[in-house]
């Protein structure tokens, strides 16, 4: 996940995303990329706990110089996801669902073209976690993004258009397969 | 508690040493400075016997009384360390004013006018006299040779050490007990144990042999330092300053420093203060690194107590290696360099009692030797004090810390700093870049916690300025003192020994010694005495010269200095000196000193007299002189040796000059001058070296609160990276904001500099330290170097950090 969101450098091999061999790229050309590619919703949020929910989802979009935030959308993100009402709300008043729909909201804000989910939902409680990926998975579909999500709950691997097993570090062949819900393996 | 106290120290390795640092560096200046004042203070006591005599009080006794009397030298309530008799024979007036005394060996050695060759005189007929004296007499001092005194003839059988400038106006002549004459006056000399107060001891012996205190003459050169008159309470000091007509601030000031040496403590609580203030600053940002740790504990179930013993415990410990190894490195350093600093606090600054006035050659060597023989004492007391005073502020600084913990709810103390919640602006309808509002927000949390360190960072600047100024003016004031007090900075300075005003240098005398080609600035003064009337409504303090109207010689001629007269106006006595023109363009430097402070070359010894210095003085061009009081010889002349002329053959080349004048003494002052300047240096080269030193100390606190302020967020720029922001984005976004703490800090040093503390300073430098002018600001290349260098500290104070954030993996941060 790091490998492909460019938060680690590959020591050998090559990572191509939307046909661009990333770990080619400089520094700056690969913080950039990931800026404007990638979405990250972590574990534990990662919000900043300074600001408030509507300022969390804004933050990429203001690196990018002379991208002007679109109010609509953040709106229509936030609404989307069920927390416009908490839009002035700051991280520490918000239950943990909140947080990770805030942390989905910033990851879209940007409409990037892969989410990197990594257990999304290891620190909510079961409801929670299907309302979180039941949203995961209509934003998916809505913006047309790729998800790539890290679990440990199988439950939640079987929602996934296309599961990968990993095993001691190594992708297990054997199990690999197509959900059987979807019928390919793009959202 | 000691266990986790002890942890923590090894656990905050970074926050142990900047709080360990700050300990020894300013435990260092503390004792290092209050050991260079307590040794300079003692210098200056040793140094003062020598000049003055090691006696503290002398008593004027009739001979009767004198002599019934039997001293004993133990008291239950005082203690006589030695006491010695001089008895008064004759004195004559020619050719210069001497006394015919009769000494015994107790009051020789206290006095230091010891036999240094041949013996004390045992017959009516003989003397023993100083070299000094005896060069006056035109005498070779060889022993056996017969001198002719007020036409008497007397036999040279020794000779006495020579006395220091304070008594050489009076020159004296040793007799044996055998010798007769008129006087009847005896002078007892007392030296009590300095171990106990000696006002205490001296009214304890007079209340023992019923002697009447205004007998008593106390030897206060010396005698201040050492408890030489009951000191007055602080409450009546500062009661009399408030309420009194005659009392003000500055009274109280000069009062406290006289009465209980208040620079010395006012020093030693400000660098406490200093202290306090830096380590508590380094502290707090240390243990707001582990509230929330402290959080958990209390929900463990320790108490608050025990958290606090622990902060204070860790504090401690830190303290007690610390304090301990700064005051031998601050006492190790300056014992070392002590030669070259001794002269820094001296107690005498640059007045005239520092010029060792008409001393002979062999005085001169021998006072030049006494500063170079200064040694250091370390000052046990107020490393004592120091300590007790920092290691009580460390403890309450402990406990403030825990009870600002305890005004939190356990939630809060465990989620940290909050404040920013009260806020509820979304940033992003105005703020194109959230990452400025973000560190904004974590290096600008509290406006009371901003503000708190804005003034820690600006503390050393501003303390770096006020040196500089002081530096700057003090510069200024040593030169001018030279000129004014001591012959115009002049190297050689020609006065009449003698209290006649006809007794002058003249004319002619001058002209040859103006076209001498060794010498160069041969300024001639003429002088005389006036009389000023003034209306009785206009002498508002009447009593103001009811101590110097006593002074003999005005008594003998005028009555007083002050005389009030039948129609009830007064008529003070001043000084009219008449200044050739090259003089007349130097006093313009002095404008504002020449009238209200002193007159430049103010002549102190030529009356004679004791009350006469600092007086009023009208000064005219040497013409009108002439032409309104027919004055046409000279009182005095200040001269220089010219370029590339060896200084001993310009004094021989004016000694030469004035052999044929009556009384005409020369004076010396090339060592003088010398000394004074190497004082000035060690000065300044002190007050700079500390100036730096609080500076750095301070630096070093910003680097500390920066760097702290940078990695305490360390995750939370992990995950702004990781949303994307560009390396040089980062570094464009936390050097802007040390820029904006380094601009406000600068901002901050220039408002308290030029709106408090420049005024603080001018207040103590005329008030207090008396400088005799304070025009000298600080140069602006080093005000401009102070706040550029305090830019670049907050630049690099971020930066350092910023790369250690950037050179980390994104991912090690976040998780």
């Amino acid at each position: 996940m790091n490998l492909i969101g460019g938060l680690d450098i590959p020591t050998e091999g090559n990572i191509f995303i939307k046909g661009k061999d990333i770990s080619s790229l400089t520094r700056k050309e690969l913080t950039i990329f990931r800026r404007r590619n990638i979405g990250f919703v972590f574990q534990n949020y990662s919000l900043m706990p300074v600001l408030n929910v509507y300022d969390n989802t804004a933050l990429p979009i203001t690196f990018d110089r002379g991208n002007h935030i679109s109010r609509g959308y953040i709106e229509e993100l936030l609404r989307e996801l069920g927390i416009w009402d908490k839009r002035k709300k700051y991280p520490n008043e918000l239950s943990g669902g909140q947080q990770q729909r805030t942390a989905i909201a910033r990851a879209l804000a940007n409409r990037p073209a892969i989410l990197l989910a990594d257990e999304p939902t290891g620190n909510l409680d079961s409801k929670t976690t299907v309302e979180v990926i039941g949203l995961l998975k209509a934003s998916c579909r809505k913006y047309s993004q790729t998800i790539l999500m890290v679990t440990h709950n199988e439950a939640i691997a079987q929602i996934c258009d296309r599961i990968i097993h990993i095993e001691d570090g190594m992708i297990s062949p054997g199990i690999r397969k197509l959900s059987h819900k979807g019928g390919d393996d793009r959202c | 508690m000691l266990k986790l106290a002890y942890s923590y120290i090894r656990y905050y390795k970074s926050q142990t040493f900047a709080i360990l640092a700050s300990i020894i560096l300013t435990a260092a200046l503390l004792s290092g400075i209050s050991s260079l004042m307590y040794s300079s203070r003692l210098n200056s006591l040793e140094n003062n016997k020598q000049i003055y005599g090691d006696w503290h009080y002398s008593i004027d006794l009739d001979a009767d009384t004198c002599n019934t009397i039997q001293i004993e030298a133990q008291d239950s309530n005082y203690q006589m360390e030695c006491y010695g008799k001089k008895s008064i024979k004759d004195m004559t007036a020619a050719p210069y004013p001497m006394y015919f005394v009769q000494t015994d060996e107790a009051y020789r050695q206290m006095a230091h006018r010891q036999i240094i060759d041949g013996q004390y005189p045992e017959d009516a007929n003989e003397i023993a006299a100083d070299r000094y004296t005896l060069a006056n007499l035109s005498s070779s001092g060889t022993l056996g040779e017969v001198l002719s005194i007020d036409g008497q003839d007397f036999i040279l059988t020794g000779i006495v050490e020579s006395s220091w400038a304070a008594d050489t106006d009076e020159m004296e002549l040793f007799v044996a007990n055998s010798f007769t004459g008129p006087g009847t006056r005896t002078l007892l000399y007392l030296q009590f144990s300095e171990d106990e107060k000696l006002y205490r001891q001296l009214n304890a012996f007079l209340n023992k042999y019923k002697i009447s205190g205004d007998a008593v003459q106390s030897n206060d050169e010396v005698t201040k330092f050492l408890s030489g008159e009951p000191p007055e309470g602080i409450y009546d000091i500062i009661k009399f300053g408030l309420t009194n007509e005659e009392g003000n601030f500055t009274y109280i000031i000069l009062k406290l420093q006289s009465e209980y040496n208040l620079a010395f403590y006012g020093m030693l609580l400000l660098l406490c203060i200093f202290s306090i203030f830096i380590i508590h600053s380094i502290f707090s940002i240390s243990v707001s690194k582990r509230t929330s740790e402290y959080g958990i504990m209390e929900t463990l179930g320790i108490s608050g107590m025990r958290i606090g013993g622990t902060l204070i415990l860790e504090l401690w410990l830190l303290f007690l290696f610390g304090y301990p190894s700064g005051c031998l490195l601050g006492n190790g350093i300056l014992r070392l360099f002590y030669q070259q600093l001794n002269r820094v606090f001296t107690v005498k600054g640059t007045g005239n009692a520092d010029i060792r006035t008409a001393l002979s050659e062999t005085d001169r060597i021998f006072a030049g030797a006494d500063s170079g023989n200064a040694v250091f004492h370390t000052a046990w007391n107020a490393i004592a004090a120091g300590f007790v005073f920092l290691l009580t502020a460390l403890a309450i600084a402990g406990f403030s810390t825990v009870r600002s913990m305890h005004r939190q709810s356990l939630r809060q103390v465990i989620n940290g700093d909050t404040s920013f919640i009260k806020r509820r602006h979304i940033y992003s309808f105005r703020n194109p870049n959230l990452a400025h509002v973000i560190v904004r927000k974590f290096m600008f949390p509290r406006r009371r916690r901003v503000i708190g360190i804005l003034l820690s960072l600006s503390l050393g600047g501003c303390m770096f300025l006020c040196s500089a100024y002081m530096v700057e003016n003090l510069k200024v004031h040593a030169d001018m003192s030279l000129k004014s007090d001591d012959g115009l900075g002049s190297d050689y300075r020609v006065s009449i020994k003698s209290d006649i005003l006809s007794d002058t240098i003249p004319a002619q005398t001058v002209t040859e010694i103006k076209k001498t080609a060794e010498l160069s600035e041969v300024y001639a003064t003429r002088y005389t005495l006036g009389e000023l009337t003034i209306q009785k409504r206009e002498l508002e303090w009447d009593k103001y010269f009811d101590q110097m109207n006593k002074s003999s010689y005005f008594i003998q001629r005028f009555g007083g200095i002050c005389v009030q007269k039948e129609d009830g106006s007064y008529g003070i006595k001043y000084n009219i000196y008449g200044y050739d023109t090259g003089l007349l363009e130097q006093l313009q430097e002095f404008e504002i000193a020449a009238i209200v402070s002193r007159p430049l070359a103010r002549e102190t010894s030529f009356l004679n007299a004791d009350s006469w210095s600092n007086m009023q003085s009208l000064i005219l061009p040497n013409r009108q002189m002439y032409e309104q009081y027919g004055i046409y010889d000279y009182s005095f002349i200040n001269a220089s040796a010219a370029d590339e002329t060896d200084t001993g053959i310009a004094a021989d080349r004016l000694l030469q000059k004035i052999q044929d004048v009556p009384k005409a003494v020369l004076q010396d002052y090339t060592t003088a001058i010398e000394t004074q300047k190497g004082h000035l240096r060690q000065q300044q080269l002190f007050f700079s070296g500390i100036a730096v030193i609080l500076l750095v100390i301070s630096l070093f606190h910003i680097m500390n609160s920066m760097n702290y302020s940078i990695l305490s967020h360390q995750r939370e720029y992990g995950i702004i990276r990781a949303m994307g922001i560009t390396d040089a984005g980062f570094y464009n976004m936390v050097l802007q904001m040390g820029l904006l703490y380094g601009l406000l800090a600068d901002l901050l040093i220039f408002l308290l500099y030029n709106l408090f503390l420049r005024r603080v300073m001018d207040y103590y430098m005329i008030h207090i330290v008396q400088f005799l002018h304070i025009g000298k600001t600080v140069p602006r290349e080093i005000t401009g170097s102070v706040m550029v260098l305090n830019i670049l500290i907050a630049a690099a104070a971020v930066i350092i950090p910023a790369r250690k954030i950037v050179k980390s993996q994104i991912i090690s941060e976040i998780v």
